[in-house]
This record gives C-alpha cells, sequence and structure tokens, in this order.
C-alpha cells in the first residue's frame, strides 16, 4: 500500500514541479513560434509581460538575451544593446549577448561603449574567446581611429581561428586604407574655386558637380558678356544674367568649401561600414 | 487494471491541460476584442493557434486573429495570417470563411488581382453552392477594381435576380445597376501614353486631352515663350550664345517637363474618377447586403 502512494506523490510532485518549470518554458516556445512568423513586435510584448512572472536570475538572463537579439534583428541597436547589456553572469548566453552588445555599440556608432560591453566581462570571455576578444577590441581602436592600439592588438591576432581568419586580414587592409584618408583643405579648395568656377570641387574630390559648376557659370558669364557687347549696360538681360553668374560664382566658393569636410566624412563612413561589417560575420558565425 | 487507471488519472492534468490552453486563449482574446484591446487580442488568438491541436482549431483562432487585424488596418499582415491555414485539414465551410476573409484583405488593401484569385480558389476548394454564392457581393466589387465592368454588372444583376425580395423591388434595383453601369457613367479613362504622344507634337494638348485646360494652354505659351526668346536673340540681337545656351534650356526644361506632367495628369485623374464610380457601386452593394 505504501509503495504506490509514495510513487503517485513522487509522480504529482514531478509533475507539479515540472508544471511550474513549464510555463516559463512554453512562453520561451511561443516566443520562438512569434519569430519563426516573423513577428517579432509581438515576441517582444510577450518577453515584456515575462519579466511580471517570478524567474530565476538564470531565465531573466534569457528573456533580457531574447529582447536584445529581436531588437537587434529589427535593427533597433541602441535597444538592443541596453537588454544585451542586462544579461548577468548566470545567464548561458553571457557570451553571445557581450559580443552582441559590442556590435550593437559599433552599429549605433559608440565605439568606446562597444569596447566597454566586452571589457565588463573579460573573465567570462577569456580563455573560450580570447581571439574573438582581441579581434573585436582592434577593429573598435580602428573605428576610433587609434592605429597605435590597432597595431598593437593585430601582433595578437590568432592565425587559425577559421571563423574570423579572413576578417583579421580585411582589417589590416582597412586599416592602411584609413591611414592614406587625409582631409584636403578647405581654404585651397575655396582658392581654386576662385581662380576657376568648379576647381576646388574636383580637388575635393566631386568631379561631376566640379564640372557642372564650371559649365553653368561659364555660360552665364558669357551671356551677361555676350549681353554687355550687344547691347550695352541698358539691357535687362545683362543684369539678369550678371546678377546669376556673382550667385553662382560666390555659390561655388562657399560649396567647394563645405565639400571638402562632406567628402571627407563620406569616406570615413564608407570605411566605418567597412570595418563593422567585418567585425560582424565572425559574431553571427559563432553565436548563430 | 489499477496500474492502468493510476496512469490516466495521472495523466488527465495533462491532457485537460492541453485542451485549456487553447479554449483559455480564445476566450481571453474574445474578452479582450470585446474591450477594444484589438492588438493583445492578436497576440492572444496567436496563442491559440499556438496551441491548436488541429487545422480546425488553428482556422478558427486565425480568423479571429485577422479579425483584430482589420481594426487595427494590418490588411497585409491578415493575409499572410491566413496563408498558414491548412486548407486541406478543415470544413467546407471554415475553408470558405479563410477564402473568403484572404479575398476581403486583399481588395481593403487595393490588391484586387489577388482578392480575384482568392475567389477563385473559393470557388475550386468550396464544394456548398449556398456559401459559394455568398461571394458573389465581394466579387462584383474586385471586378469593378479590377476595371472588368461588364462582368461585374452581370455579377450584380445575376445576385440581385437571386434576392428574395418583391418583383417590384427587384426591378428597381435593376433599373438602379442599369442606371450605375450605363455607357454615360462608366469611367473614361484617359491613356497617359496617348497624352505624352499628343503633348510630343504640340506642347500642353496631352494636358488638354486629360481635362486640364488651363495648364494645357500655359505649358504651351511656355514652350512658345522660351522658343520665342531664342529666336528673339538670334534675329534680333544676335546674341548666339544667349538663344542656344539659355533659350534652348529653358525650352527644354518646359517641353520635356509638360510631357511628363501630362503623363502624371492621366494617371492621376483614372484613379479619381475609378475612386469616384468604386465608391458609388460600393454604396451600391452595401445597400444589398444589409
Amino acid at each position: 500500500m505504501k509503495f504506490p502512494l509514495l510513487s503517485l506523490l513522487l509522480t504529482l510532485t514531478v509533475f507539479a514541479g515540472k508544471s511550474q518549470e513549464s510555463t516559463f518554458e512554453q512562453e520561451m516556445k511561443f516566443v520562438q513560434h512569434l519569430e519563426q512568423y516573423e513577428q517579432e513586435n509581438d515576441a517582444l510584448f510577450v518577453l515584456e509581460k515575462l519579466h511580471a512572472l517570478n524567474l530565476s536570475e538564470q531565465e531573466r538572463g534569457t528573456v533580457h538575451y531574447k529582447q536584445g537579439y529581436l531588437h537587434y534583428r529589427l535593427r533597433n541597436f541602441d535597444r538592443a544593446a541596453q537588454f544585451f547589456n542586462q544579461v548577468n553572469l548566470e545567464s548561458p548566453e553571457l557570451a553571445a549577448a557581450a559580443f552582441f552588445a559590442s556590435i550593437s555599440h559599433c552599429y549605433d556608432g559608440q565605439y568606446r561603449a562597444a569596447s566597454t560591453a566586452l571589457l565588463n566581462r573579460k573573465t567570462v570571455l577569456v580563455p573560450k574567446h580570447k581571439g574573438l576578444l582581441t579581434f573585436q577590441l582592434a577593429g573598435h581602436a580602428l573605428l576610433r581611429h587609434d592605429l597605435v592600439a590597432f597595431d598593437s592588438l593585430e601582433t595578437q591576432f590568432s592565425a587559425n581561428h577559421f571563423a574570423y581568419l579572413e576578417q583579421q586580414e580585411e582589417l589590416r587592409v582597412l586599416r592602411d586604407r584609413l591611414s592614406k584618408t587625409k582631409r584636403r583643405s578647405p581654404f585651397v579648395a575655396g582658392l581654386l574655386s576662385t581662380a576657376v568656377p568648379g576647381l576646388g570641387k574636383i580637388y575635393a574630390g566631386k568631379t561631376g558637380q566640379g564640372l557642372t559648376n564650371f559649365f553653368v557659370s561659364g555660360i552665364l558669364g558669357l551671356s551677361a558678356y555676350e549681353q554687355y557687347r550687344k547691347v550695352g549696360l541698358e539691357s535687362p538681360q545683362f543684369y539678369i544674367f550678371a546678377s546669376l553668374f556673382t550667385a553662382f560664382y560666390i555659390g561655388n566658393i562657399y560649396g567647394s568649401v563645405y565639400s571638402v569636410n562632406v567628402q571627407y566624412n563620406e569616406q570615413i563612413e564608407d570605411l566605418h561600414n567597412a570595418i563593422v561589417f567585418q567585425l560582424h560575420i565572425p559574431v553571427r558565425t559563432i553565436f548563430n | 487494471m489499477r496500474l492502468f487507471f493510476s496512469f490516466i488519472f495521472l495523466c488527465a492534468p495533462f491532457l485537460i491541460r492541453a485542451q485549456y490552453d487553447f479554449n483559455a486563449c480564445m476566450r481571453q482574446g474574445k474578452t479582450l476584442y470585446a474591450d477594444a484591446g484589438y492588438y493583445e487580442a492578436s497576440v492572444m488568438f496567436e496563442r491559440a493557434i499556438f496551441h491548436a491541436s488541429d487545422g480546425v482549431e488553428k482556422a478558427e483562432a486565425t480568423l479571429h486573429k485577422v479579425g483584430c487585424y482589420k481594426k487595427l488596418d494590418r490588411f497585409a499582415e491578415g493575409l499572410k495570417a491566413l496563408d498558414r491555414v491548412p486548407l486541406g485539414m478543415i470544413t467546407d465551410s471554415l475553408r470558405y470563411q479563410v477564402k473568403y476573409e484572404s479575398a476581403l484583405l486583399a481588395y481593403l488593401d487595393h490588391s484586387y488581382a489577388i482578392a480575384d484569385l482568392h475567389l477563385k480558389q473559393l470557388n475550386y476548394f468550396v464544394k456548398d453552392k449556398a456559401l459559394k454564392n455568398r461571394a458573389r457581393f465581394l466579387r462584383t466589387l474586385v471586378l469593378n477594381g479590377l476595371q472588368e465592368f461588364e462582368a461585374a454588372r452581370d455579377s450584380l444583376t445575376a445576385l440581385v435576380r437571386d434576392l428574395p425580395v418583391e418583383p417590384a423591388g427587384r426591378d428597381s434595383l435593376l433599373a438602379a445597376i442599369d442606371l450605375q453601369y450605363h455607357k454615360r457613367n462608366i469611367p473614361k479613362l484617359k491613356s497617359p501614353e496617348r497624352a505624352d504622344l499628343y503633348s510630343t507634337f504640340i506642347p500642353g494638348a496631352g494636358q488638354i486631352y486629360v481635362g486640364r485646360v488651363g495648364e494645357g494652354v500655359a505649358s504651351f505659351l511656355l514652350n512658345a515663350g522660351s522658343l520665342g526668346y531664342m529666336a528673339f536673340n538670334v534675329l534680333v540681337l544676335q546674341a548666339y550664345v544667349t538663344a542656344f545656351t539659355t533659350g534652348s534650356s529653358l525650352f527644354v526644361t518646359f517641353y520635356f517637363g509638360g510631357k511628363r506632367r501630362a503623363t502624371v495628369l492621366a494617371v492621376r485623374r483614372n484613379e479619381e474618377v475609378l475612386h469616384e464610380f468604386n465608391q458609388e457601386i460600393e454604396a451600391l452593394v452595401l445597400s444589398l447586403v444589409r
């Protein structure tokens, strides 16, 4: 009699325990279901409600990680980084959260925060992910244009990890490109455009715009001169073309001065995008 | 035997729990819907889909979810949700509802070709004739959207003939349909290609063809003015640089700009007249439904 009763009690206890555990697991399965059907916003809604449950530290970490990952998929990098950084030490997804947080910060232009997100969890990331950590920190140094720091970290690059061997080489190439990217002088650009309309823009790297400025200014100037020669100062067309020529000429000088900065910023942005892309690939490969 | 019953007793909570999950989700979803919490209700119905044990439950939950999406004007997402329903595993009446709702959502999303496709699938998948006939109202609206006015009129006429109304009432409805679809009332669409062609030979003619006489005259005068400006500089002032640079730039801008404008006006006018006509037909069809 005692034995069947004991078995019954034991079985019921197991089921009771399982049903409490399964609420969280069931919810996470439902979240996975929503993700599968590309309903990320609904999944975030469900995860937000999960915090009201009595979760263990590990479970809370999993929820934060999931929230971060969904925001990352929706390209809300600011929110993604916030949630990734909240993943606690007990969570099994801590390493993934640290690296995804740093990638999210990179996309958001917060390069120091990207390094901090990794260095704060260094004790957990090393030694298993030491190579990846060094690679990411080197990339962040490059994004901050700190070539000395990059060169120092570059010597510690791993020689045999398949996930980022190629990306390490790409980073070296990008480092060279960055060192050769120089800001041109706005004063020189303005001076060149004063002498020849459009030349300052060509110096800044905007050849098409420079040629357009040259032709438009030339046509207006020639037209004004022609009206002056044919009709003289009484011609209203002379004043119209002369005013238009003056406006274009001055505008062309201003434009050349500012286009130097615009061109430099565009080149830097392209380089930054290329660096972040190279940093992103191994993180997706390893923690997919 | 005792062991067998103990086993059933121990499994029962799990079985009851599984059934409770779907039904509980449906109940909560309906409560949220009644309280106008359409977004929360849609998530709850998705939860019901997740806990559904067969195609019928999945279809029921999806149809309720689609009701929420309609309230939120999220027609495209509703269509995506309905695509997930396994048509081969549900009853004829549910199949009708799924296909009807798909066609309706596509119509509300102005995707008339997709709506037509769903109505054709409804005809193919649903065997019950009475159910098929119920979709004729929507079919009329979709045919109108596709600008198949003859077919739309025929569909509406057939519908009215089958309505359980007095002969006098039926005759007046048929007369209203004939009036609505009379040759004079059917929108006469303007061809954007023709508007472009007219403006190629006579600047402004395309705008006049579309019905914008003032704009057409203005376009003509601007083009004539720029040509006149060129002629004046060449013949009177002998200012050839001004004529061939500024004058020709002005002419090219007005000429090609005028052609593009004529095309845009034709497209816009067609949208406006179709919209007006379809609204009248929609009002007529809805009055029949009521």
